[in-house]
């Protein structure tokens, strides 16, 4: 009512940030945040919020690149000066001799960072689906991707990631800069979606958004995209269906009955994908010094679920735990455990020091069926640990 | 005619279903034992054998309580954390009712609790035990 400054601001001020690109910007804040928080810092316990705020951030940007093709003047890629070659560093040149012109859009340097950032999750999206298939044959490329395929997408993921971490620094810095340089609010002006038109300012040519070819594109990729996830997702019925894929252990309704019988009087039972077939050879020809107990068999039995445990030995899955543990020998050369190994101890770091180990219904470190639902599958996925309270 | 073809058939479906869940009991196991040692199975012994502690087996277990506990009408715990039925024949009737079993878990246990198998006078004196409690 009473303050005609802004008043007359307000009247020199312009549209420029359409509704979906503030509702886009603010909403790819918030999900690239919790997916690093929970990535960089909060670990694999928190693998499920990681993940739907990973696609909920992909599919925030599939649509920002439709409406970069059909949005509104300033949501264009084409009104995007960097798109034209040699502006970008005309743009560096103009700011370093105090020449350069008020973008009301963004300005090259930004258009750069801009599409630097959305590339950026996208890759993240891609290389963290191929690590979840190749490496925990789950997700849609859980058929056919090899473990070490999925271990390099995985490195990559983690490079790209601290690669956008970088860009998010520089883009907030970049944001400080120019809102001193310009006097305008930047981040402000996300939110509100306004900006002050100054004579000298460098507007892009107007055009109109494309409703309907938005929404159509929108309904194609995103289903599309959805669709192909579900149907590759479910291609494979998991370990206790037929026609496993490839790399998956044998299937604990397959288990050979005498294995399953004799292998789990005294403790769960042991996916034979664990350990390779030598360490079974080793555990299998001392039973009758088992580990500080005396488990031997007749010798038909023993050979019986011998052979059978080679034949679906660590060699013959593709798994993470089939690639982690080779057992430690004993100076008797009797064979270690799994719990000694230097990969087991090096994952249960934090479980150790947190005392989940000492719990009483988990009872032994061998017992790991206490915290991994999925241990006799020989799965060991993420999604299935809990570790319990008492 | 009929009726007696299905009364046959019952009874040699129940005799099949007695030979896959065991092929003996406490009291027939009991009696072969004894003949085999020559003596009777007697519960005190079979109490000290059981719930006694043992230097000449492995380290980790000193006891047969050290897994069957000495509760033996409760359930015990291996060492690996996995649950054991109870032992005593008035908690868990399904006791000593497979000789097999019977056989491999008496030289396991005797040879990780005791360093040595069990002579039949032992094993008689345990089920003995277990039968008495
Ligand atoms: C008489 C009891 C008994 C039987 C029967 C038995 N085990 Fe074990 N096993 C143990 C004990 C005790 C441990 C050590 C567990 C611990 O320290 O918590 C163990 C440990 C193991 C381990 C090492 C686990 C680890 O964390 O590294 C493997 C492998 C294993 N057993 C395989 C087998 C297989 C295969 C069979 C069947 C042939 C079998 N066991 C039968 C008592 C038994
Ligand atoms: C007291 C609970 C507990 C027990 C028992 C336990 N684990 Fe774990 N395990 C965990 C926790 C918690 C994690 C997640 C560690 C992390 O990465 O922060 C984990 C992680 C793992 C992973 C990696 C999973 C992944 O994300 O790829 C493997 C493999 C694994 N454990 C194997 C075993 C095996 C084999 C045993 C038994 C010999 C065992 N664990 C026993 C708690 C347990
Ligand atoms: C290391 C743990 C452990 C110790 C120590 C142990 N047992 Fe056992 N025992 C078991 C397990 C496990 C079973 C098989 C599970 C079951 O039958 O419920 C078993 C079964 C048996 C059975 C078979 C019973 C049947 O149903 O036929 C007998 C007999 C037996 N134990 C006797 C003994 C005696 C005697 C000792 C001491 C000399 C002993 N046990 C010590 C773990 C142990």
């Amino acid at each position: 009512m009473n303050q005609p400054a802004r008043r007359s601001s307000s009247a020199h001020s312009i549209a420029v940030w359409d509704p979906f690109v503030r509702l886009f910007h603010w909403g790819l804040v918030a999900t690239v945040g919790v997916a690093g928080l929970t990535g960089f810092v909060l670990g694999p316990a928190w693998i499920r919020v990681h993940i739907a705020s990973a696609v909920l951030a992909a599919v925030l940007v599939t649509l920002r690149v439709i409406w970069g093709v059909f949005g509104p003047t300033f949501a264009r890629f084409s009104s995007f000066v960097v798109l034209e070659p040699g502006k970008l560093l005309d743009h560096v040149d103009d700011l370093r001799a105090d020449r350069a012109p008020r973008y009301i859009g963004h300005n090259p340097l930004g258009a750069a960072m801009v599409l630097a950032l959305l590339a950026s999750v996208l890759v993240l999206a891609l290389t963290g689906a191929l690590f979840l298939g190749g490496v925990y044959k789950t997700g849609p490329f859980l058929d056919d991707l090899p473990y070490w395929a999925g271990r390099v997408s995985g490195v990559f993921h983690q490079l790209v990631a601290l690669g956008l971490a970088g860009l998010v620094i520089l883009h907030i810095g970049g944001v400080i800069f120019e809102s001193r340089r310009e006097g305008e609010n930047l981040a402000h002006a996300m939110v509100t979606g306004r900006k002050t038109l100054t004579r000298d300012a460098v507007v892009a040519p107007r055009k109109r958004a494309l409703i309907l070819p938005s929404v159509l594109s929108a309904l194609f990729l995103l289903g599309g995209a959805a669709y192909w996830a579900y149907a590759a997702s479910r291609e494979a019925p998991g370990p206790d269906g037929e026609g496993s894929p490839r790399g998956l252990p044998v299937a604990e309704a397959s288990f050979d009955p005498a294995f399953a019988e004799e292998c789990s009087a005294c403790h769960m039972l042991y996916n034979p994908s664990l350990l390779r077939a030598a360490d079974w050879r080793k555990v299998m020809a001392t039973l009758d010094n088992h580990y500080g107990e005396d488990a031997s068999l007749d010798p038909k039995t023993t050979q019986r679920i011998t052979d059978w445990l080679v034949a679906h030995a660590a060699e013959t899955a593709d798994t993470r735990p089939a690639h982690l543990f080779a057992l430690p020998v004993g100076p008797d050369g009797s064979p270690g455990m799994i719990n000694d190994t230097r990969a087991w101890r090096k994952l249960h770091d934090d479980a150790l020091e947190s005392g989940a180990f000492k719990v009483k219904s988990v009872g032994s470190a061998a017992n790991c069926q206490a915290c991994h639902k999925d241990a006799q599958s020989g799965m060991f996925s993420p999604f299935s640990i809990k570790v319990p309270k008492e | 005619m009929k009726y007696r073809h299905v009364l046959a058939t019952l009874v040699a479906a129940t005799m099949a279903t007695t030979v896959v869940a065991g092929d003996t009991s406490p009291a027939q196991l009991l009696k072969k034992f004894e003949a085999q040692a020559g003596t009777s199975g007697s519960p005190e012994r079979g109490r000290a054998l059981f719930t006694g502690t043992h230097t000449g087996g492995k380290p980790d277990t000193p006891s047969c309580t050290t897994c069957h506990t000495t509760n033996l009408k409760g359930r015990g715990k291996t060492r690996a954390g996995k649950v054991i039925e109870p032992m005593a024949l008035s908690a868990n009737p399904s006791r000593f009712s497979d000789s097999a079993k019977v056989a491999k878990w008496f030289r396991r246990n005797c040879r990780t609790v005791l360093g040595r198998e069990c002579t039949p006078g032992e094993k008689a004196d345990v089920i003995a035990f277990l039968s008495s409690i």
